[in-house]
């Protein structure tokens, strides 16, 4: 994966590409069938003769979909050619290899300021998707691809771990003619099945019955058009209403049509980000929540991640230390709040992920079942925590964390 | 020599033009430069070094110690560091800074982001350019 045709490779100091034959990796074949025997490379560092940390490239499944984002260059690696090694979102740029910078080869050198010089030229973009959910690619690769590389009693397993909602007939690991069919009659409909937060199912993709049902395909513009005619025709009618609710949050019915009219020709539909249809320009609302203040605890760490179903608070607590969820008897055990200045409230029983006797401690989760009140995207959360070791207790900490 | 040099690249907090030739000294970027890895390793120490020689000034943070706070004033974050660690019995694991810093921190603010330190801060904000998708 090279581009050497971009600008990086040209400004503001020139790139010398001194590009040679070097044998693919066979991943790069299992990866990508027919792919051939040499990859066009330049030397970025010079080889170590001591083992080095390995660089990182990032997989191009959605990568693209929306051009807030773009790859530049991969390299030799363990996944696919067409990973990358330099890719950009938003005013970010990934420099994925690794080593120390007396090994840059001139070549390397140069590309790598380039590489500075690129990010500060992108100041003001913004990311406007992420990469939260499954792509109708990763089922493409997974059937298309990794199938094959599964042992056969393990292959109807894994193509279950892809695709929900229905039975999966046996024949489809062993006759590819078929799978291709199954998969092409479903396709345009699919969706995840869920939102996430379930890890058994988040990779999971599966018909939208309801997609289905308007007959159009989720990611093509008509599949708007269909449902603003469907809403015109009856303002109440329910199978709109929900495809909406599902595809386009936070444009009511009524509003649908004056939408489409003023941001047609910014639309664009992001499977990676969320299975939506968005308006370019607009920035990505981030899972991740924000601790508020500075203050830190050595002895735990705490995150906190939303989707729309469910708060996840993590806590990974220091070796020697524990804290306590309600089942524990006699214990006080860590408290979660919705603070009233959210757009969120509880929504059930909060699932901990203790020892079965109520104990947490290393890495942790606490998944909090929230659903929306209020318009907007902010929460507002408390968590309140004792820890102790086998003699001691320390005082109660309470850590806020909001988007 | 390394250490010495590390000391000076964690004490002093702007580290100007430095005298080691790291290339062409035409190559110069008039850019004023946040780097957040490592605290006092020699490979955090060797990239300072670099940077001072290319840039108009380098600042060091500890990833882990990375506010939003210090965002302003600068041109470019580069989020950096080594991942790997290994126990007395040669056990390998894995080493985060573990940047706290929130995705609207960064939305428009350059940055770059290298090798496994910039993959964990990608999948925490579940960027694109994430280790995770790797």
């Amino acid at each position: 994966m090279l581009r050497p045709e971009h600008t990086i490779f040209r400004a503001p100091f020139a790139v010398e590409l001194q590009l040679e034959d070097t044998p693919s990796p066979d991943n790069f074949q299992k990866w990508q069938p027919g792919f051939p025997d040499t990859v066009r490379t330049f030397e970025v560092f010079t080889a170590s003769g001591d083992k080095d940390e390995p660089g990182l490239v990032t997989g191009d499944g959605g990568f693209e979909d929306v051009p807030d984002a773009e790859r530049i260059l991969g390299g030799i690696n363990m996944k696919g050619p067409q990973y990358a090694a330099i890719a950009r979102h938003g005013s970010l740029v990934m420099w994925g290899f690794h080593s120390t910078p007396e090994r840059l080869t001139d070549t390397g050198r140069r590309l790598y300021l380039n590489t500075l010089a690129y990010a500060v030229a992108h100041k003001g973009a913004l990311v406007e998707t992420l990469r939260l959910r499954p792509v109708r690619d990763d089922l493409d690769r997974a059937l298309g691809i990794f199938l094959g590389l599964y042992p056969p009693e393990r292959r109807l397993g894994m193509v279950r771990r892809h695709i929900g909602g229905e039975a999966v007939p046996p024949e489809l690991v062993t006759d590819e003619a078929l799978r291709a069919r199954w998969l092409a009659e479903r396709r345009p409909f699919l969706h995840p099945i869920d939102d996430g937060s379930n890890w058994e199912t988040a990779y999971q993709l599966a018909v939208d019955v309801q997609a289905r049902e308007l007959g159009v395909a989720n990611d093509a513009p008509a599949f708007l058009d269909a449902i603003a005619a469907r809403l015109l025709a009856d303002a109440d009618d329910a199978l709109a209403a929900a495809l909406l609710a599902r595809y386009v949050p936070g444009v009511a019915p009524a509003a649908l049509r004056g939408w489409l009219r003023e941001h047609r020709d910014a639309l664009y539909f992001t499977e990676a980000g969320g299975w939506q249809w968005r308006v370019r320009g607009e920035r990505a609302t981030s899972p991740r929540l924000r601790r508020v203040g500075d203050e830190r605890d050595g002895l735990v760490r705490l995150d906190a991640d939303v989707s729309a179903t469910t708060l996840t608070i993590t806590m990974r607590i220091a070796e020697g230390w524990h804290a306590w969820s309600p089942k524990a008897v006699g214990q006080e055990p860590v408290a979660v709040a919705i603070l009233p200045d959210s757009a969120f409230e509880v929504a059930g029983d909060l699932d901990w992920s203790d020892d079965g006797h109520g104990m947490l401690d290393g890495y942790c989760q606490i998944k909090v079942p929230i659903r929306r009140v209020a318009a907007g995207d902010r929460l507002h959360v408390a968590v309140t925590y004792t820890i102790c070791d086998a003699s001691t207790c320390k005082p109660p900490r309470t850590v806020e964390l909001e988007r | 020599m390394l250490s010495v040099a590390l000391v000076v690249a964690l004490q002093a907090p702007v580290l100007q033009q430095d005298p080691v030739s790291h290339g062409d000294p035409a190559e110069q970027l008039p850019l004023r430069v946040l780097y957040a890895g490592n605290a006092d390793t020699p490979y955090t120490a060797a990239w300072l070094r670099f940077l001072g020689a290319h840039v108009d000034a380098v600042t060091f943070v500890a990833g882990r110690d990375l506010r939003a706070r210090q965002l302003t004033g600068i041109d470019l974050l580069i989020v950096d560091g080594e991942v790997e660690a290994h126990d007395a019995s040669g056990q390998l694991s894995l080493k985060s800074e573990h940047i706290e810093l929130a995705l609207d921190d960064l939305q428009g603010l350059p940055v770059v982001l290298m090798g496994g330190q910039g993959g964990f801060l990608s999948d925490t904000l579940h960027l694109k350019t994430s280790w995770h998708h790797g």
